[in-house]
């Protein structure tokens, strides 16, 4: 079973071991991570598993908050 | 700010895998299919976004892949990423879309529109059911005599248009159109992936008959991508549905389905579908049906509306057998028949008064109009046998010579050029003074040959109009119409 993964920076050593053995412990089959980096998330990650997409990056929350003009209010009390 | 809010309310490929949360990926690109991996809830007919922002229609889903048909003529990238859109294929309807040329999509190719749409229908509609079906009782003029006196169609009629190529199909059909959006009924036009040349000739066509106000054209070019070019006649029986339920009778031209067949059977080939009959996929008398069953004649909450379909197919050397033209016309309640013999010899239109067929046209037809239907068919039959006589080259009576002098004048009556469309009404005093002998010989021929001006004068002169409408709806019979004629000769004088 394959699990595409975005995320915004290089993992080291470190992270790709505690996926993969979080990954042996919650799965039945066999886990290949297919690991894509791209900074323009800023956090978080996109998981793509089996024609199934979640996009939990901060780079989404951050275009939703703009989108909506959060921020540009937040802002903008705080400038007052 | 504008711009902004326009961009607001359209979501793009990222908006909508955010939204519906499943990804695809392209495999394999086989013409206009594609087959994509992924998408796991996807729906037949559902509209998928690519990545670069073109749509797709999902065709057909397998266990592992899904089947989509393109409407781009973009290639697309074997791995370029899907999302599904959780909708189907919409067209802006409206009554601003008169005088306009658009596409399958419901997007303007040409013409002038009036305002935005805001109603937006789903192109694939169900058929109405048999209780909102009301019998068809309206007369449908297409101011072409031979159609209107012995194959007259119904408002409601889906009747098929069967021709070889060059045998003036879609001359009648322009002429139908002119007479019917005269008549303040809606007219609709799909060119069924036509040549652009074509299609603006229809369009130029409509604005010299001062109509185009009343008239939509759905067109699709040849060029056009096969998916966009199968969408073209249920695009065109979703806005008749509009203008159907908006209170008005439509009349709808579907210019031609045996190109439809073809373009539908390239799609189906390129899916992998097994070839049946001529290559066509097992579902083509379906596809076909699907669409001619939303024709008909309804009760709407605004009354009784009809839409009127004319399908147009071609033939080959005049075989009425082929496999689509035989599916056709058992979906059709009749056929008007094109022969390219009668348009060598020169007839126009060439509309072949026995092999055409009419199932209820009749019933819809005044009683006036019946009797002189019956008496033309009956004296064109009488007027065949004998011109085969004469091929014998027997001494001829003084009844046959007659027989074959009146036949030959109602030819001439019949001979109607693309200029020429004749209102009901003078389509029946001018064959009356005809049948009854009521003029010379060369003024007859005179009249023959400036039927239009009659037509004109009809449109114009008011009491000239009023004192032939009165005239026709007082008679109940042929015989009834001749004698008040022959009683008062300033009908005569009228036409001189």
């Amino acid at each position: 079973m394959k699990v595409s993964l975005t995320i915004a920076f290089k993992p080291n050593q470190e992270l790709i071991s505690t996926l993969s053995s979080w990954a042996k412990e919650n799965f039945k089959d066999k886990v290949v991570f297919d690991i894509t980096v791209d900074p323009s998330i800023v956090g978080g990650a996109i998981v793509e598993y089996n024609g199934l997409y979640r996009d939990e990056s901060l780079g989404k929350v951050l275009d939703e908050a703009f989108r909506k003009r959060e921020i540009y209010a937040n802002i903008q009390r705080l400038l007052r | 700010m504008r711009h902004l809010e326009k961009e607001r309310s359209m979501l793009t490929f990222k908006d909508y895998l955010d939204k519906i949360g499943e990804i695809g990926s392209v495999e394999q690109v086989v013409g206009s299919i594609v087959y994509a991996s992924g998408l796991p809830n996807a729906k037949p007919q559902e509209l998928v976004v690519f990545e670069n922002g073109d749509i797709g229609q999902v065709f057909s889903i397998t266990q592992k892949q899904v089947e989509i048909l393109i409407f781009s003529k973009n290639p697309i990238k074997v791995g370029t990423k899907i999302a599904r859109s959780n909708s189907f294929l919409e067209i802006p309807v409206g009554r601003q879309l008169l005088g306009t040329i658009i596409n399958p999509f419901g997007h303007l190719v040409g013409g002038k529109i009036g305002g935005k749409p805001v109603e937006k229908r789903p192109i694939e509609n169900e058929p109405s059911g048999i209780t909102s079906r009301k019998t068809i009782k309206k007369h449908l003029e297409t101011g072409i005599s031979v159609v209107d006196l012995i194959v007259p169609l119904g408002k409601g009629q889906r009747e098929l248009v069967i021709g070889d190529r060059k045998t003036g199909k879609t001359n009648f059909i322009l002429q139908a159109i002119v007479s019917a959006a005269k008549q303040n009924d809606i007219a609709i036009y799909a060119a069924i992936g036509k040549k652009r040349l074509d299609i603006k000739k229809a369009e130029e066509y409509f604005i010299r008959n001062k109509v185009m106000k009343n008239v939509v054209i759905v067109a699709s070019a040849s060029e056009d991508p096969p998916g966009t070019i199968y969408l073209t006649p249920y695009s065109a029986m979703t806005l008749a549905e509009y203008f159907k339920d908006e209170g008005l009778d439509v009349l709808l031209v579907l210019d031609d389905l045996s190109t439809h067949a073809k373009f539908y059977r390239e799609i189906a080939l390129l899916a992998g579908r097994f070839p049946g009959r001529n290559s066509y996929p097992g579902d083509i008398f379906y596809t076909h049906a699907r669409l001619l069953e939303r024709a008909g004649n309804f009760a709407t909450k605004n009354g009784e509306n009809a839409i009127t379909c004319l399908p147009v197919v071609e033939t080959t050397q005049g075989d009425l057998g082929g496999y689509i033209q035989t599916n056709l016309m058992s979906m059709t309640d009749g056929h008007l028949f094109f022969d390219s013999n009668l348009f060598y010899q020169g007839r126009r239109p060439a509309v072949n008064p026995f092999l055409s067929v009419t199932r209820v046209g009749r019933q819809a037809q005044s009683k006036l109009k019946g009797s002189i239907g019956r008496e033309l068919t009956s004296f064109l039959n009488l007027y065949e046998k004998m011109q085969s006589f004469v091929h014998f080259g027997a001494e001829l009576n003084e009844t046959t010579k007659a027989t074959l002098a009146t036949g030959k004048d109602i030819l001439q009556f019949f001979d109607q050029n693309v200029n020429t469309l004749l209102p009901g009404n003078v389509q029946i005093l001018i064959f009356s003074l005809l049948w009854g002998q009521m003029v010379k010989n060369d003024k007859l021929d005179k009249i023959m040959a400036e039927k239009q001006k009659i037509s004109d004068l009809y449109e114009k002169d008011k009491t000239f109009r009023k004192k032939i409408d009165s005239l026709v709806e007082n008679s109940q019979t042929l015989n009834d119409l001749l004698q008040r004629i022959k009683l008062n000769s300033s009908y005569l004088k009228l036409v001189a």
